[in-house]
């Protein structure tokens, strides 16, 4: 299928991750809250509504997330057809895309994985992280991004 | 864990709908192999799904409390939102 929608920003909702996310198998249910007011809420937070058994312990987990869209305005993602059947997207302005921050003690230094984004339907809610078949060079999306807003921080 | 040997041009079936083939033995150390699968089966290489892996539990790690991190993060969504206006791009609407 076509690339889909490179959100701009984040809106709330509450997601279903049908098949869980690489190294957090047990992690289905997400919810997603902006951050930062001022109407342009390019950095969310993604919360499990669920404790998720890690190597430490059960705990309920964040990840820090990012609209693309503003932040990398070239940024494509192409979604494969297993990706597109799990998430039951039927036109592409239903899927969205939107990015895992590394966010780092020395704030500046975060990354972003652009290289496996998660895919989001709008309509559905659901959600998956798209593992690209090719590797990292291949697709030129780098998983440890420089975020250049936050450089300098 | 099935182990098998196979001749080049041999393949295995997995379930009724997956076969594997061996294509060819390029030298010691490497075969090339041929995937046949429905389209909603995802076939990745291993090294790709465990970067992705370890990558997420960077990201995890680093974000354990959500209330520090939207203090850490305001200020960042501001400045973004200033260099979006610089560059002519900004949509506050979409």
């Amino acid at each position: 299928m076509a690339g889909v929608t490179e959100l701009r920003t984040l809106e709330a909702m509450e997601l279903t991750f049908p098949a869980g996310m690489p190294g957090i198998p047990g992690a289905r249910r997400f919810a997603l809250r902006p951050l930062g007011g001022g109407g342009l809420n390019v950095f969310g937070c993604l919360t499990s509504l669920e404790p998720i058994r890690l190597a430490g312990g059960e705990q309920v987990v964040s990840f820090l997330v990012a609209a693309p869209g503003l932040l990398w305005p070239d940024y494509r993602v192409e979604v494969d057809d297993g990706t597109q059947a799990l998430l039951e997207i039927a036109a592409p302005d239903e899927a969205a895309a939107l990015v895992l921050v590394d966010l780092h003690e020395d704030v500046g230094s975060s990354t972003a994985n652009l290289f496996a984004p998660i895919i989001v339907n709008r309509r559905l809610a659901l959600a998956a992280q798209l593992v690209p078949a090719r590797t990292e060079e291949e697709v030129g999306w780098p998983i440890e991004a420089p975020i250049t807003v936050l450089a300098g921080r | 864990m099935l182990t098998v040997t196979r001749a080049v041009g041999e393949r295995i079936f997995i379930g009724d709908d997956i076969v594997v083939e061996v294509r060819a033995v390029l030298d010691s150390k490497q075969v090339r192999i041929a995937i046949e699968a429905p389209r909603q089966v995802p076939i990745r290489r291993a090294e790709i799904v465990d970067a992705v892996s370890r990558a997420n539990l960077r990201s995890l790690a680093a974000t354990g409390d959500a209330a520090a991190l939207a203090a850490a993060l305001e200020p960042g969504a501001q400045r973004s939102s200033a260099s979006s206006s610089e560059s002519g791009s900004s949509n506050h609407s979409s």
